[in-house]
């Protein structure tokens, strides 16, 4: 009997105990340290990248800084208010805007360091090499071009690790790190992606960073340094020298930008893939909503017409903006409302195309309408059907999905051409016959006169500067959006004031508006302080560097 | 086959309900009076022919009359709380008897992990809950029995039917990682928790609360264990018994929401003329507008059938239960339903050779509303949807949306029956005992076990009848298998005085997860619900794997002298694959107690009739990470580039490898005494605790600039003090009229010691776009785990603008003007059990409370503010109360979710449950004993919290405590009033 327990005993013993390792050995997931062997994981981790580029440009949230531009502005109430708060220049401490850009930026930041500090290693040719790495210094670029624009001071990141230590850069060591980042992209990347596999180049298009995507970019962060608030004015010569590179190749064919016929193709779905794009963002909805795709489709609607209201225009700019072909295709020339709308409950009554100004908006929104990111449907039972999006059209019912398929426009080459024509301007004192030509292709493609011959260098420079303002007026997702030219070349204490004051504008004979989002009585102009966000309330209460 | 199921437990029940057992002739008569030592007649006594299941119970006078088979035959006389005694009959017909008390059952084995040990000689401390507690009230739920019943421990219930529920032994020991306590039954731990236990099959329950008692599981007992041990079946004693209830439940309370005329009214003064002079005379006469709160809601229904079979004789004992239970919850579209069965046979083979074999297995099944910390959780939706929008449009094919003040938000009705869900567990355990009697004293056991899990869940979101949005659907399926092998090598033995018990035990668990689902969206057809991802437009399929292993060894030495000095020293060696470069962990603990009314010298008094003084310290642990956490593994991205491929990226993510992370360690000191006063009529059990968690498992936040999120790092130090004190009592007993009661009081005082150079840890933001993004809670040193970081509320300025206090002085409100303020656990937590008996009643009434704890308020700052996703007010009191809400026309106000005007304390006494019970003898129903039983749980609550409930848990911040105490809307505790019958054959 005792034998057998004992064989039982240790039987059971080692039925339990055999066998058992503690070394953990994960299914299905990948390490750091094994990651970058090949060219499928140097290519995820380039998506990967560009998804964290998505998350910061798919919705309003982390532009809410761009706001206090003078020609956009938000709703006062519903659920606008960090937007609101942004643009009264009253930012309070977790306002989700500024914190979402914060962190959403420096999310790119990370992804793109890791690229940069590894994907050498690598079995592939150099040039995928510096593909990957071109990706990664640009976007990491245009990261820290965001951050220092919005929050001055920043720390600078170029490591994976992490550190509650790191102090706040200054400018000259910021743009230049913004630079040198660029000057490699512009020394390594291809011109062209034509020859390659999407999702590199499609539709005629090149999705990945090129050379003269970088170039381009580079012109605006040069201007950016000759304003405020390094002002050194010697970097016109140098955006000027870039961007007339890029425009000549662009004239000899070289480079493949254009400027679209009508202002109509700017922003419409069916020109998604115009060349005029110089740096572009894919946007999609067919993968589900709210991760990678155009999420501000209706942003701009009124609310009680089923919009977001999220960007409204100030009625000054709005008022001062030329009448012209461009200024129908960004502010909407009539509101569509529909019949049973003017009349509650009653049947029968024919919908009605108003003005912004119309009596009718007074106690709902009594703003400009933006419809430079709207669209329309043919039918009001199609207002959710994504197969029926047509571009805008005043008189036809609008799109109510909130999300569309729409490449987000960074910089368009007429951008580049006003970039041009102002530094050239700027650096030499009098416009050149070429920077003419580069203004005026802009202006006669909005349906505006040319600019009068015989303007001396700085009044040429203001007229492409506000040329510049009207030509992205309302879309906040440009790289250099109006806030940014305002803030380059000061004009915003005297806005600010003018905000303030907050006196009315005559929009029509007698009929005067004032703006509804106010300056709050205690704010008061305070130079840099105003100009650049408090960093995020999580950052500063880690590094008291930050504070 | 739910329904055959159902419809066979059905039947079966009514079977025995209505099968009259007279089954019993050629019998002789015996009758008799039972009496206590002081000559009180006692009623209730059970009194059973031996070997049989016939029995009788004795009337209000003590009085029982029984048939037996034969006049050789024994009676058995049973009652709580007296010992128990058998009287051969030996031809008589009369038989008068006198039952002594039980001195507080000391006698009584507790189960305190790799075997048990006599309550009088344990040393360390530990709560036991007896069935006798708990048997008088309808009880679905297992964590319900610890509530109020065991000091030092709390229990919240997140009230969703089949939902999950918080216990804490002790306090919060670790600030990012599960508190929860490990859950053993029968010796085996149990990954399911307390899911899917019948409580009728529940036996008893102990709590291991000290450092002597939990370092027994090392690793895994920092947090406490509950050691769970099932009834069995009783050599000699048959019980065939069935049980049913129906029940239905009530809102216990409402917030008190505006109607719509004067929500009309103000917003057309404020707003605008919006409403016109028809609608509001419609909103007057009630003939138009919304009781959102009362359309969410129903009366519930709640109902559980039970059915035990156990028998046995000397060499083979069974128990085979099975339970159906179902709730209708008071919220609509929810509700839960569960089978379980259990059977465990115990046999003894051989003289040497005993084998247990126990299968528990439970299918549940349920449907949950949104009760998430999000803006859709259905309560705030309710509270916050303006009273002037119908539920639908007039032709009844659109729920509508509202324009006035929940703008963003989806209709609370639509939501809640357009987004479809179903949750499916399908549970079974079993395990497998062989105990050999090697030698004389040495025994060896080995336990082997498999615990299986399935777990599905279903959801499909329509958008037809809703307005907006995206059509989806998702499958998930998740299984679980994990396996535990514990072999226990025990010997005891006794020599003079001394009484040495030694136990040795090699164990190893694993268990393997695995999951599969896949979401679609767009669904071209709506009709197929979740059951057709081919009509989805796009698909996004997941599926993951992961892995643990623990090996442990322990020992466990208990000595005792001549029952007056008791020794236990443990030590536990366990290995954890979840940690990289640092496995093991080493737990070891000592224990002293001297049994003082054991000594001479107390003979002599009669103050006490027991008392004993306890002392232990130990350490214990906690791997309470994931599987491969510290690995920093790549995260996966999808981006299709707006092509048809939705291209994969890897990325770091927030992940961070830590290659060192090791155990978290608890040192706990106890001291603790326990008496017996008053002829036994008093109990009382008293410890004082100090708990320290060195090397906690903390989650350090990463500046965003560094990408955010936050890495585990083993610093942290918490402590927890306090007292428990339990006092049980028979306070009167005479006539017949028995008054028992217990009564539990709980100090806890915790607070974050040590944060390793941190200044803080932020909470997770509990509603995005309307809290700050860092939280409204935050751990600090020197304060509890739980604190709330707020703006101080100053009231309402001279322009009837909320002001809040500068604090950092600095012109303007920023981030720095948050303080410190109010923890959300409560400092004392009360429980009053009282059961009174006389003749064929009895009742039962319990209580529970709690003060020190506070809840941050956030549906009430809904109500009550003018922000993005609630346009306009909607609590009456923002309309009333002027001096407290500005104007509904107000512009510039700063309306803050994160300050104290929302924070409330959450003090409160309830009437748990309040039962009344009538019990009917064999004799008079002439088939069975029976009981009717009628009861109320929730019956009322006392409290100055103005949300639903003071204690309800919101579902918010999984398991760890960083978040506690956010309501943004929990499911309703509902007032349940249940009705049932219960068999004894």
């Amino acid at each position: 009997m005792k034998i057998k327990n004992i064989i039982l005993l240790t039987l059971a013993s080692m039925l339990g105990l055999s066998a058992c390792s503690l070394d953990e050995q994960p299914k299905g997931t990948l390490t750091p340290s094994t990651f970058y062997s090949s060219q499928d994981e140097l290519n995820m981790s380039v998506y990967a990248l560009y998804k964290q580029v998505v998350n910061f440009e798919c919705n309003t949230n982390q532009f809410s800084p761009m706001f206090q531009g003078d020609d956009m502005t938000t709703n006062p109430g519903s659920n606008k208010q960090r937007i609101a708060q942004a643009d009264a220049f009253n930012v309070t401490v977790g306002n989700i805007g500024l914190d979402n850009m914060w962190q959403k930026l420096y999310s790119i930041i990370k992804a793109a360091n890791d690229i940069v500090l590894n994907a050498g290693r690598t079995p592939v040719s150099e040039t995928e090499i510096n593909i990957a790495l071109g990706q990664a210094k640009f976007w990491r670029a245009v990261s820290y071009f965001y951050l220092v624009r919005y929050y001055g001071k920043i720390p600078i990141t170029l490591e994976t690790s992490t550190s509650t230590e790191r102090t706040l850069a200054d400018f000259p060591e910021i743009y230049g790190q913004i630079v040198s980042d660029l000057q490699d992209c512009i020394n390594t990347l291809p011109t062209s992606y034509a020859d390659q596999k999407e999702p590199r180049y499609m539709n005629g298009a090149n999705i990945y960073i090129t050379k003269q995507a970088a170039q381009s970019t580079l012109v605006a962060v040069y201007m950016q340094m000759a304003g405020y608030p390094m002002k050194e004015t010697k970097y016109y010569a140098e955006a000027a020298k870039l961007a007339k590179e890029v425009i000549d190749k662009c004239n000899s064919g070289e480079y493949e930008y254009i400027l679209e016929s009508q202002f109509k193709s700017v922003y419409s779905i069916s020109h998604n893939y115009t060349n005029e794009i110089v740096v572009g963002l894919n946007m999609s909805d067919k993968f589900g909503q709210w991760s990678e795709d155009f999420q501000m489709t209706s942003s701009n609607y009124f609310e009680f017409l089923g919009g977001w209201g999220d960007a409204f225009g100030e009625i000054k700019f709005w008022k001062n903006y030329p009448d012209c072909d461009r200024k129908n295709w960004i502010y909407a020339p009539t509101i569509l409302v529909r019949g049973s709308l003017l009349e509650k409950g009653k049947d029968g009554v024919d919908d009605m195309s108003l003005v912004w100004y119309d009596d009718f908006f007074k106690t709902k929104d009594y703003q400009p309408e933006f419809c430079l990111m709207s669209y329309s449907v043919d039918s009001y039972d199609d207002m959710y059907s994504q197969t029926a999006i047509r571009d805008f059209d005043p008189a036809k019912p609008p799109y109510l999905g909130m999300t569309t398929s729409m490449r987000i426009r960074i910089v368009r080459y007429a951008e580049l051409l006003l970039w041009y024509a102002e530094s050239q301007a700027r650096v030499e004192g009098t416009p050149s016959v070429f920077a003419y030509e580069c203004v005026n292709r802009v202006r006669r493609r909005a349906g505006l006169p040319d600019l009068p011959a015989g303007l001396n260098g700085s009044e040429f420079a203001d007229a492409c500067l506000q040329e510049h303002g009207w030509e992205v007026c309302g879309y906040f997702m440009a790289l250099v959006p109006r806030r940014d030219d305002m803030v380059r070349m000061e004009l915003m204490e005297n806005y600010f004031n003018q905000r303030k004051a907050n006196e009315a504008v005559e929009v029509a004979p007698g009929l005067f508006i004032k703006e509804k989002v106010l300056i709050p009585d205690g704010v008061t102009w305070k130079g840099d302080k105003t100009i650049f966000m408090d960093y995020p309330a999580l950052d500063s209460g880690l590094n008291p560097n930050l504070k | 086959m739910n329904k055959t199921l159902k419809l066979m437990m059905t039947s079966l029940i009514c079977m025995l309900l209505f099968t009259p057992f007279s089954l019993f002739a050629q019998r002789i008569s015996v009758s008799g009076k039972v009496v206590d030592v002081g000559g009180q007649p006692l009623a209730g006594v059970g009194v059973i022919e031996k070997g049989t299941s016939n029995g009788v119970v004795t009337d209000g006078d003590g009085n029982y009359s029984i048939s037996v088979s034969s006049s050789t035959a024994t009676l058995s006389f049973s009652c709580m709380g007296f010992l128990p005694v058998d009287v051969p009959i030996n031809g008589r017909s009369v038989i008068n008897i006198s039952l002594k008390e039980d001195s507080e059952l000391l006698q009584e084995a507790v189960a305190i992990g790799y075997g048990t040990v006599k309550k009088v000689d344990l040393a360390g401390s530990v709560g036991v809950v007896r069935d006798k507690a708990f048997n008088e009230q309808p009880i679905t739920n297992v964590a319900d029995l610890f509530q109020g019943r065991v000091a030092g421990v709390t229990v919240e219930n997140s009230a969703i039917p089949g939902g999950s529920v918080h216990i804490r032994v002790r306090g919060v020991n670790s600030i990012s990682k599960s508190n929860d306590p490990l859950v053993v039954v029968d010796g085996i731990v149990r990954e399911s928790g307390l899911e899917g236990l019948n409580p009728d099959d529940v036996g008893s329950v102990q709590v291991l609360k000290d450092a002597s008692s939990t370092a027994i599981y090392g690793s895994r007992g920092s947090n406490g264990v509950i050691i769970i041990t099932t009834k069995t079946g009783k050599a000699g004693r048959t019980i065939v018994s069935a049980e049913g209830s129906i029940g239905i439940s009530t809102m216990a309370k409402y917030y008190d929401t505006v109607d719509p005329y004067t929500f009309a009214i103000n917003y057309n003064k404020y707003k605008g003329k919006s409403f016109s002079d028809s609608q509001l005379e419609a909103f007057k006469n009630g003939t138009a507008g919304t009781d959102w709160q009362k359309e969410i809601t129903r009366t519930g229904f709640v109902q559980n059938y039970k059915l035990v079979i156990s028998s046995g004789n000397d060499k083979l004992q069974y128990y085979v239960s099975g339970n159906y239970a179902r709730t209708d919850g008071i919220v609509i579209e929810t509700n839960f339903e569960r089978y379980s069965f259990r059977s465990n046979v115990n046999s003894k083979l051989t003289s040497w050779l005993t084998a247990t074999v126990d299968i528990n297995a439970f299918a549940g099944q349920g449907r949950r509303g949104g009760f998430g910390a999000d803006k859709a959780n259905s309560i705030l939706a309710a509270v916050n949807f303006a009273p002037v929008v119908n539920v639908m449009n007039e032709d009844g094919t659109k729920y509508l949306k509202d324009s006035y003040s929940a703008v963003l938000t989806g209709n609370p009705v639509g939501t809640l029956k357009e987004n479809k869900n179903s949750h499916e567990a399908k549970v079974v355990d079993a395990h497998i005992d062989l105990k050999f009697d090697i030698l004389p004293g040495l025994t060896f056991t080995t336990s082997n076990s498999v615990d299986y899990g399935d777990f599905k869940s279903y959801a499909f979101s329509g958008v037809k009848k809703l307005m907006g949005g995206t059509s989806s659907m998702s499958n998930y399926d998740n299984d679980r298998l994990s396996l535990q092998s514990t072999n226990n090598l025990t010997y005891q033995n006794q020599w003079g005085k001394h009484n040495l018990t030694a136990t040795l035990v090699g164990e190893a668990s694993r268990a393997t997860y695995r999951s599969m689902g896949f979401n679609g969206k767009n669904l071209l057809i709506e009709g197929v619900g979740w059951w057709n991802v081919s009509i989805a437009n796009s698909v996004t399929p997941s599926n993951s794997y992961s892995q643990w292993t623990l090996l442990s060894g322990v020992g466990r030495l208990m000595y005792n002298y001549d029952n007056r000095y008791l020794l236990t020293g443990t030590m536990r060696a366990d290995g954890s694959s979840k940690f990289m470069n640092d496995k093991w962990g080493y737990f070891p603990s000592i224990a002293f107690a001297w049994q003082l009314g054991n000594e001479s010298f107390m003979q002599n008094q009669n103050i006490f009739n027991d008392i004993k003084i306890r002392t232990s310290y130990g350490v214990v642990g906690s791997q309470g990470i994931s599987s491969y956490e510290t690995l920093g593994l790549l995260s996966p991205i999808k981006y299709s580039f707006d092509s048809g491929t939705n291209y994969t990226g890897y990325w770091l993510g927030t992940n961070v490898s830590t290659p060192d992370l090791t155990w978290e360690k608890t040192n706990q000191f106890d001291i603790g005494v326990d008496f017996s006063a008053l002829d036994s009529r008093l109990n009382v059990s008293l410890d004082y605790y100090y708990k320290r968690t060195k090397d906690g498992l903390l989650k350090k936040n990463i500046p965003y600039y560094d990408g955010g999120g936050s890495v585990w790092v083993n610093a942290g130090e918490i402590s927890n003090k306090g007292f428990d004190l339990t006092l049980d009592g028979r306070i009167l007993d005479a006539h017949g009229f028995v008054w028992t009661s217990t009564f539990s009081m709980t100090y806890l005082k915790n607070r974050v010691e040590d944060l390793a150079g941190l200044d803080f840890v932020a909470g997770d933001c509990p509603m995005p776009g309307v809290s700050p993004t860092d939280g409204v809670t935050r751990i600090k040193e020197g304060y509890p785990v739980g604190t709330f970081y707020l703006y101080k509320w100053k009231g309402l300025d001279k322009n009837g603008l909320d002001t809040y206090e500068d604090i950092d002085d600095d012109g303007k409100i920023s981030a720095n003007d948050r303080f410190m303020t109010g923890q959300a656990n409560p400092k004392f937590t009360y429980g009053w059990n009282n059961s009174f008996s006389w003749k064929n009643w009895s009742m039962n009434m319990f209580f529970s409370a709690a003060t020190g704890g506070f809840r941050l308020n956030l549906v009430r700052f809904y109500g009550c503010s003018l922000i993005g996703d609630s346009v306009f007010y909607n609590l009456k009191e923002a309309f009333e109360n002027t001096k407290r809400y500005p104007s509904p026309g107000v512009k510039g106000n700063d309306f803050q979710s994160a300050s104290t005007k929302w924070l409330e304390k959450t003090d409160y006494i309830r009437c748990e449950n309040l039962s009344i019970a009538y019990n009917l003898s064999k004799n008079f129903t002439k088939f069975a004993d029976m009981k009717l039983y009628f009861s109320v749980q929730n019956l009322f609550t006392i409290s100055g919290y103005s949300g639903l409930d003071p204690q309800n848990a919101t579902s918010f911040g999984g398991h760890h405590d960083v978040n506690d105490g956010v309501d943004s809307g929990a499911y309703p505790f509902a007032r349940t009033y249940t009705f049932g019958m219960k068999f004894n054959f």
